[in-house]
């Protein structure tokens, strides 16, 4: 005979502050209350990872700037946050960045919004091997709000290169390690004069 | 015993349930794992955010106002800051003091380069309320100026939850096929669906979005006009709780400072669900904290870039409605619901 765990249709009143008593349980209950809700908590969690903005009438920019080479903003190396691994091989994390950009001058400003597996990937060179980047223009010389494209990062990337957090809590609790590291960076460059990014929120997303 | 948190979370099909049909030890197992890695995985408290007024001169303390929006189950925190020094070549001793009291000293030193610092909390009073507190970035004397220039702030996770009312895990163990049914806490079918309900509780998007400023240089109101310090307004954004909602309430948190003789109003205005939120402050408000709460816009899943229906930007203004002296804002918090 099988134990009554083997057949919860025969258990009736699933949480253990109503008790548990004999009785059917349909279907709708056992899996609108629980599978369902699990799944829709699990695809519904993204965070928001960053706001950073300047003060009216300031922006970072670059006193170098180039028309050819896209280059670091001024002031504005990366930001780092954490990224819930969402499942095994082949699941992304995606990034939903608005930015308020402007050029100094009549001209095309570039930016290029790359989401790094760790940050120390993009210590160095621009755009680090399994990053993912997005692209958006203006022509405005007033700042504007512009909706860049998702940005996809797997967490094959994630996995391959190891940038997991490690354990922080100085005991070998392993805790830590169930969240990566994430880094956003942000690059440009411009037709003419110079480049300047106002503001930039970037938020985790699942996706449709 | 055991609430492990697995790494990643179980999902069970939902054809696991069906009508007439027994239901599998496992399934119960994976919905139990399943409650246990959505309470213990961890969160972001502080989007990494901008301060404003960042200068730390040598010998002086900046205090940061928070308030900060946990679950219960959050036993440390890890705290990211972005300093630099002042000036190139002078190196900036930084200490940093977190809310439980903890402390992390920091040598920044890479010319005017911001580089990121972490700081581990071990939070000393656990809660699944919203906590009003202070961090302070303190510039020892006799060295050089630094500059704060960003603080982030995220929940760690944990690889195993307590069997109780307040961590709500779920022990594993006791769910699987053939195994007897518990009605102890925690254990079993009940501990399972109990592990989800507290789940739906605790979710939501927590940090959202902060504008801070040190209190060497809060935000100075000098007009009975609204002005927006910050010039443009910023993505605000909640997670869908509920089904088939397209906005939600928001907590609003915001900490200020008035003259004598000055009130001070701060408005919040998020363009998407089109609500306003107005905090005011009394003459002779040496510093305190005013909420409220704000609609906007949720996720919408069916599209590329989640922006839902009521998908919008917030944007934080303030003015002095009556005299002449101060008028200061020194942080407005932005917690899910």
């Amino acid at each position: 005979m099988a134990s009554h765990s083997e057949y919860a249709g025969a258990v009736r009143g699933l949480s253990q502050t109503l008790g548990v008593a004999q009785g059917p349980v349909s279907a709708s209950l056992g899996r609108d209350a629980t599978i369902n809700n699990l799944r829709h908590l699990h695809d519904e969690c993204g965070q928001a990872l960053a706001t950073l903005t300047k003060t009216s009438g300031s922006y970072w920019t670059q006193a170098s700037p180039s028309t050819s080479t896209l280059q670091r903003l001024d002031g504005f190396v990366w930001v780092e946050f954490p990224l819930h691994r969402r499942g095994d091989t082949g699941d992304s994390f995606l990034v939903i960045i608005d930015a308020r950009v402007s050029i100094s001058t009549a001209g095309t400003a570039s930016f290029r919004f790359a989401l790094h597996p760790g940050h120390e990937a993009i210590r160095g060179a621009p755009i680090a091997v399994g990053s993912a980047v997005a692209d958006v223009t203006t022509t405005s010389t007033t700042e504007e709000g512009v909706a860049v494209p998702a940005i996809y990062l797997t967490s094959t990337a994630l996995d391959a290169s190891r940038k997991s957090f490690p354990s922080l809590l100085g005991d070998g609790n392993p805790g830590v390690g169930r969240m990566f590291v994430g880094a956003l960076s942000v690059w440009a460059k411009a037709s003419a004069g110079a480049p300047r990014l106002h503001s930039i929120c970037a938020r985790e997303y699942v996706g449709a | 015993m055991s609430a492990l948190v697995k790494d990643t979370c179980p999902l069970p099909s939902v054809s696991g349930v069906v009508n007439a049909d027994p239901v599998r030890g496992v399934t119960w197992h994976d919905v139990g794992a399943g409650a246990n890695h959505l309470l213990g995985r961890g969160s972001v408290l502080i989007p990494t955010t901008s301060i404003f007024g960042d200068a730390i001169e040598e010998g002086t303390t900046s205090t940061y106002y928070l308030t900060l929006f946990p679950r219960y189950q959050a036993t440390h925190r890890v705290w990211t800051l972005g300093l630099a020094p002042a000036t190139a070549g002078i190196e900036a001793v930084v200490s940093f003091v977190d809310p439980s009291g903890g402390s992390s000293l920091w040598r920044v030193n890479d010319g005017t380069a911001l580089r990121p610092f972490r700081h581990i909390e071990t939070i000393g009073s656990r809660t699944a309320s919203a906590v009003q507190t202070t961090v302070t970035l303190a510039a020892a004397s006799g060295k050089g100026h630094a500059l704060g220039v960003s603080i982030g702030c995220y929940e760690v996770a944990r690889p195993e939850l307590a069997l109780d009312a307040n961590d709500g895990g779920v022990d594993l163990d006791t769910l699987g096929g053939g195994l007897p049914i518990h009605a102890t806490l925690g254990q079993s079918i009940g501990g399972a669906i109990d592990g989800i309900e507290a789940a739906l509780s605790t979710a939501r998007r927590n940090g959202l979005l902060y504008v801070l400023a040190g209190s060497e240089a809060p935000f100075s109101f000098t007009t009975i006009s609204y002005v927006n310090p910050l010039g443009g307004a910023l993505a605000v954004t909640d997670r869908k709780k509920y089904r088939g909602e397209t906005s939600r309430a928001i907590d609003v948190a915001a900490y200020g400072v008035t003259g004598a003789t000055t009130t001070m109003d701060v408005q919040i205005e998020h363009d998407g669900t089109g609500d306003t939120l107005t905090l005011s402050w009394a003459a002779g408000d040496a510093g305190s904290w005013k909420t409220g709460s704000l609609t906007v816009g949720v996720e919408d899943l069916s599209n590329a870039r989640g922006d839902g229906s009521a998908a919008g930007y917030v944007t934080v203004s303030g003015k002095r409605t009556t005299g002449s002296n101060a008028a200061h804002l020194h942080a407005a918090c932005f917690g899910g619901t």
